[in-house]
């Protein structure tokens, strides 16, 4: 005696769409001629699909592109929003703004950026960096895992300031931390893949 | 025109269904699928057919009668369904013990052969009769009767709004994934590709929206004394 398997939720609902080959219908078809149990799920899963279908033809919504690109569709979105005439004048007011905030005489602008070499050492010799733009880490001594390494920027008091991936380069591995750090006292902490503390570092910007 | 003629002919068309049947379940059934399914051994059955045994014409009817039936309803509705289930019984039983069915297996084929012979010839009828009687009489005959079926018209309409509902309970992305999938008939890989989606996350969107259908239409039925069961 032949034994036969039952045909999947998934095949019923695409033979309810009509979007299965040839071969496939005749098949599900001869199926269905002697098996109430298929001939049930085949009512179920038209019952739902069809008028989902035909209502999402009504009212279609438009596609956003790959996730790879989403970046672009949102700088796209971001772009005919500013470039809206009501957008485009605050916009250009605000840039003013930040530009007579940075350069006005007596202010002292940040330079674009500073480099700090940092070894893991105990004690109270905290290698230090005047204020920048952006800083350029470099951990001379940081273990090799073998993976790359996760890098926290954490105040004196314990709060997340910078989060970000690091990248081996000559002399240690490397982290940019792209925003202005406040004078003050931080920790530099590294972590493998799996999120162990590897190594944790201590420097201070200074005012 | 032999018969193996007559079912290669026809095996690159398919049967129509559009319609609900009878006894047919409120929405949101569980329905439980057993793991496998047991077929008959045709080339026993056929033997005795063509013996002329009473007994296998009961068991070939009681193996094959609800789904004819199934796909008659579906494709021409209600009227003469009864006759036109035994037409294709006897035209079955009567190629069986000619011997026109000369290889048993092909049983389940043939069946199907016959029921889309049918139908196809019961559409020609009525399109014909249609265009005969349009000369002297306004549309005084209408092939689809049975979709008129103020019942049908009924169901399809709360089912369209249930599923407006349901759409319009989801998010934006959401329904773009559904839309692939129901409109756009993009494969689930590359869906699930563009979306971001693991094949999991993928069924559990399509499970719940189902599901949710399946809810609203129930409280439907209920708040309003409908029965999502046709009346057959």
């Amino acid at each position: 005696m032949d034994k036969t398997f039952h045909e999947s939720d998934e095949r019923l609902e695409l033979y309810a769409l009509d979007r299965l080959s040839d071969s496939d219908v005749i098949r599900i078809e001869e199926h269905l001629l002697i098996c109430d149990s298929c001939r049930d799920r085949l009512d179920d899963a038209a019952n739902f699909a069809v008028p989902l279908r035909d209502e999402l033809r009504k009212n279609p919504v438009p596609h956003r592109s790959r996730q790879s690109s989403g970046v672009m569709d949102w700088l796209r979105g971001q772009f005919q929003t500013w470039a809206k005439p009501q957008f485009a004048l605050t916009g250009a007011l605000a840039m003013v703004l930040i530009g007579v905030a940075i350069f006005r005489p007596g202010n002292s602008p940040l330079v674009p950026l500073a480099t700090l070499q940092l070894t893991a050492m105990r004690g109270a010799d905290v290698k230090s960096v005047g204020p920048a733009r952006e800083l350029d880490l470099t951990f001379g001594d940081a273990p090799v895992t073998g993976g790359a390494l996760n890098v926290e920027i954490v105040d004196a008091g314990g709060g997340p300031v910078w989060q970000g991936a690091s990248r081996p380069e000559a002399g240690g591995i490397h982290a940019r931390i792209a925003k202005a750090l406040p004078p003050g006292d931080y920790f530099a902490r590294l972590y493998d893949s799996p999120g162990h503390l590897v190594h944790e570092y201590a420097f201070r910007v200074k005012g | 025109m032999t018969q193996t003629s007559v079912v290669n002919d026809l095996v690159n068309t398919r049967l129509v269904r559009s319609q609900a049947m009878p006894d047919e379940p409120a929405f949101g059934a569980e329905k439980e699928r057993p793991e496998s399914f047991r077929i008959t051994d045709w080339s026993e059955i056929v033997a005795r057919i063509r013996d002329g045994d009473p007994a296998a014409m009961e068991e070939l009817y009681a193996i094959f009668a609800k789904g004819i039936r199934y796909f008659l309803l579906r494709n021409l509705g209600s009227e003469d369904l009864d006759d036109r289930v035994h037409d294709c019984f006897v035209i079955v039983t009567e190629s069986i013990r000619k011997g026109d069915l000369r290889d048993p297996a092909r049983l389940m084929g043939y069946v199907r052969t016959v029921v889309k012979r049918q139908i196809a010839a019961s559409i020609e009828t009525a399109v014909t009769k249609r265009r005969s009687q349009v000369e002297y009489e306004e549309s005084l005959f209408r092939i689809t009767d049975w979709k008129d079926d103020p019942e049908q018209s009924l169901l399809a309409r709360q089912r369209a709004e249930i599923a407006r509902k349901v759409l319009t309970g989801i998010s934006t992305r959401d329904r773009e994934i559904l839309q692939r999938f129901y409109v756009d008939e993009q494969p689930q890989e590359q869906i699930c590709d563009e979306m971001g989606l693991t094949y999991n996350q993928f069924r559990l969107l399509k499970s719940r929206a189902k599901a949710r259908f399946g809810d609203m239409g129930k409280r439907l039925a209920k708040g309003m004394g409908v029965s999502f069961r046709h009346a057959g």
